[in-house]
């Protein structure tokens, strides 16, 4: 037996986002139906529970600066936290012409909410310390960095990095033209790395201030996320995973590395695991497949099925869970036996 | 079947009644979810489930095309949209007054994601009878929005005389002849006029029938009158001191018989004028017959016809203009038996205007991709919408497309079976050359 198992569920409304909470123990998926559903992944009862949030869609789900939270956006403008066992209350109301479809936690204390062209900054308790902008156009993509002392934020023509602790200074601006979208920062926070409207991910190395173009993939990349090494970089929205190697310091070569199963339907999501060489990739036609970053790269395939897109991913802190759902409402959770996965992600035996 | 959504976008200058079209739609609306994109300063009067406000956030692609600017908001938008459980029926965005559609236009050929959940159903623009000719005078985007539009509703009719509507009417048709013009009050179009218009949509392309292959005429109306002998036309004073006339007998009195009368009289307009003074008369022939209109209050001149039966009378102006009406020897009024306005010579010189082209035969592909696409990367700036129907050598499918500025899409469409093949074209755009263009298409020729 290659996993432990799984359990899925089918609810009637597009899965648009997973995520775990810091303990590990719940996991949230959010729908278009302005539910968001929580599961104990410690139990083995396996049930989901659901809360209705809004009759729209919850279009941003993360998980709270917190143990046992959750945070949601919905598309009425209010911001949640939802606690895994007490349920939802509000945290923020933005007015009818934003819509907080950008929401990132730091462990740290920290909640940053993008509403129009600012970023309203939270802290743990709810209060806010400031608000960051005016940003050149709507905060398209936010994320902190590894220690939560600078937020980067994503707009038209680059991005604004703020430095949390200089709170009333101005941002540092990276300037690239084109409409900058969801971006990743890398572990040691030298690399930062912005999916485009044009498809060509634009990769910043803030130590040398060089930045390139990274190649171009076959549709809009619309995840985007860094081994557990810091060394991959990895993207969807190609035939297979794309993988760019950050060693030694530098820029890598644009082309990337073409990893895992070619497939006519795209790769629509990618998810590094927390710990290993390895990333789990969801197709646009509903298949999911394990990679591993090795040298020779093995594949392992846990759904191959023609169904709706891969539409959201999630790996449990400790790496042993793996939560998704697609466009038609069909959500899963998948246990794995970590020697079995660590045997996925060891390198092959040159032979 | 396309499920996508469909998406109408409302454009027009502050005033031009945008939002009362607005409202009128979702008041209307039976049955249909309709959610709003608003511009920043809109107002919508009705409860409405879902109103959205739009920033118009544009910005420019970094592909190398020159003229691709993009709705970065709207992407954004409609992708938040499409993952609500219950989706919508359909979408109106409303622009704000000086806005170019152009970037909206081309978010939809851009953004893979939009493309694949949303159809630009089409850009409905509404001008201002009483202010559209100042608007368009000294606005770049009051013409673009005129150049993109499919249905142009003239709004406030009431507020302005025939003559200024009807200048105004040519005035648009001249820069966009693809569009179906419409006239209304309180912005009162018809729900099926502004909805389902198909603007963008290739498979509806064979219905692309721009309305200005009707030639410009020296005359703005032609009417056919049964004459037994004698017969008065009473003018009173109107715009002009005078207005010449043809009177040239006509076999039947249909539209088809007046336009076929029309090419025969089209060169008398340019003969030089006998001048007739009030009571004088015209008779039917070659002569262009100038009838003074000035220095008193009521004109009266004869029509002389030999022999009994139809006549056309070609008149340099429309009749209205000078409050016209026409009586036999016995003082009855006659009835005009049809007629038809010509579309006159402009007098207008705006830089936006349309050219059609129409060619037999069959067209080589690739100097016609050659061609293409040369013309879009120099003039696409300059050009706003593009349509095409095109008979390819070697292939039994009609080839449709579309572009906006230098952006591109086409398909195979119906097959030409034993029908005659031709290619037609129609641009909208900025100091469009008809030779120029024409020369091009003519050089794609196959064999």
């Amino acid at each position: 037996m290659s996993d432990d198992g799984f359990d899925r569920w089918d609810v009637d409304a597009p899965l648009t986002g997973v995520a775990v909470e810091q303990s590990g123990q719940f996991a949230a998926f959010s729908g278009g139906d302005g539910c968001v559903r929580v599961i104990d992944l410690s139990s083995q009862e396996r049930r989901l529970e659901t809360w209705s949030l809004t009759e729209g869609a919850i279009i941003a789900l993360a998980a709270d600066c917190h143990a046992l939270g959750f945070l949601c956006g919905t598309d009425d403008g209010i911001v949640y936290q939802v606690h895994a066992e007490d349920g939802p209350s509000e945290l923020a109301r933005l007015d009818r012409s934003s819509w907080p479809d950008q929401l990132v936690t730091h462990a740290s204390g920290l909640r940053a909410i993008a509403d129009g062209r600012q970023v309203r900054l939270l802290d743990a308790e709810g209060q806010q310390i400031n608000s960051l902008g005016t940003h050149p156009s709507t905060v398209a993509g936010m994320c902190f960095d590894d220690p939560g002392r600078r937020l980067a934020v994503s707009h038209y023509n680059g991005v604004s990095l703020w430095a949390l602790e200089e709170l009333f200074s101005e941002p540092k601006r990276l300037e690239h033209r084109g409409s900058h979208l969801s971006l990743g920062w890398s572990r040691d926070g030298r690399y930062l790395v912005t999916a485009t409207q044009e498809n060509i991910p634009h990769a910043w190395d803030l130590v040398s201030g060089r930045d390139i173009d990274l190649g171009q993939s076959l549709s809009k990349i619309k995840s985007l996320g860094w081994s557990a090494d810091g060394s991959w970089l990895l993207a969807s929205g190609s035939d297979t995973v794309s993988a760019w190697q950050f060693t030694d310091g530098d820029l890598p070569p644009a082309a990337p590395r073409m990893l895992g199963r070619y497939s006519e339907d795209l790769v629509g999501q990618v998810c590094a695991h927390p710990i290993l060489a390895l990333t789990a990739a969801g197709y646009n036609d509903g298949s999911l497949d394990l990679v591993s970053l090795a040298p020779r790269p093995k594949r392992h395939c846990l759904v191959d099925s023609k169904g709706s897109a891969v539409t959201a991913l999630a790996w449990s802190p400790d790496g042993t869970q793996l939560l998704g759902g697609c466009s038609d409402g069909h959500l899963f959770a998948y246990r794995f036996d970590s020697d079995w996965l660590a045997q996925i992600a060891r390198p092959t035996e040159a032979s | 079947m396309n499920q996508n959504i469909p998406v109408t976008v409302l454009t027009g200058f502050l005033g031009s009644g945008k939002t009362t079209l607005l409202n009128r739609i979702l008041t209307e609306n039976h049955g249909q979810r309709i959610a709003v994109i608003e511009n920043e300063f809109g107002e919508i009067g009705v409860d409405q489930d879902l109103v959205i406000n739009a920033d118009e956030e544009i910005f420019e692609m970094n592909n190398g095309c020159i003229c691709c600017t993009v709705r970065g908001d709207l992407i954004r938008i409609l992708g938040n949209l499409v993952k609500r459980r219950d989706k919508f029926d359909r979408i109106l965005l409303e622009t704000t007054g000086l806005a170019d559609p152009g970037p909206v236009a081309q978010t939809f050929f851009v953004d893979e994601d939009t493309r694949d959940a949303f159809n630009l159903d089409g850009v409905i623009t509404l001008v201002d009878a009483m202010h559209a000719e100042l608007h368009l005078d000294d606005s770049d985007e009051a013409m673009s929005q005129i150049a993109f539009a499919d249905v142009i509703l003239i709004n406030k009719i009431d507020l302005v005389d025939s003559g200024a509507l009807e200048a105004l009417e040519q005035r648009l048709r001249a820069m966009n002849a693809m569009a179906r013009i419409e006239r209304v009050q309180m912005a009162d179009a018809p729900m099926e006029q502004v909805l389902n218009v198909g603007g963008f949509d290739l498979d509806r392309a064979l219905e692309l029938k721009p309305s200005f292959l009707e030639p410009e005429y020296p005359f703005e109306w032609g009417g056919v009158l049964r004459l037994d002998g004698k017969a008065t036309i009473k003018l009173e004073n109107g715009p002009d001191p005078a207005m010449s006339a043809v009177l040239e007998p006509i076999e039947a009195a249909t539209e088809e018989a007046l336009m076929g009368a029309a090419e025969r009289v089209f060169t008398c307009f340019s003969t030089a004028a006998e001048t007739l003074q009030p009571g004088g008369a015209l008779s039917p022939g070659e002569t262009l017959w100038s009838m003074t209109l000035s220095g008193a209050e009521q004109y009266d001149y004869g029509i002389e016809a030999d022999q009994p039966g139809l006549y056309a009378l070609f008149t340099e102006h429309g009749p209205d203009e000078f409050n016209a009406s026409f009586f036999d020897a016995n003082g009855d009024e006659l009835s005009v038996a049809a007629e038809h306005v010509f579309n006159p010579e402009h007098t207008h010189d705006d830089t936006v205007s349309s050219v059609a082209l129409e060619l037999e035969g069959e067209l080589d592909s690739d100097a016609l991709n050659a061609w293409l696409s040369r013309l879009l990367q120099t003039r696409g700036p300059d050009i706003f919408r593009l349509k095409g129907i095109v008979a390819i050598a070697g292939e039994d499918q009609r080839f449709v497309f579309q572009g906006v500025h230098m952006l591109f899409d086409g398909q195979p469409g119906d097959a030409w079976g034993d029908e005659r093949r031709y290619n037609r074209l129609v641009f909208i755009g900025r100091n469009l050359d008809e030779e120029e263009l024409g020369q091009g298409l003519r050089g794609c020729k196959a064999g």
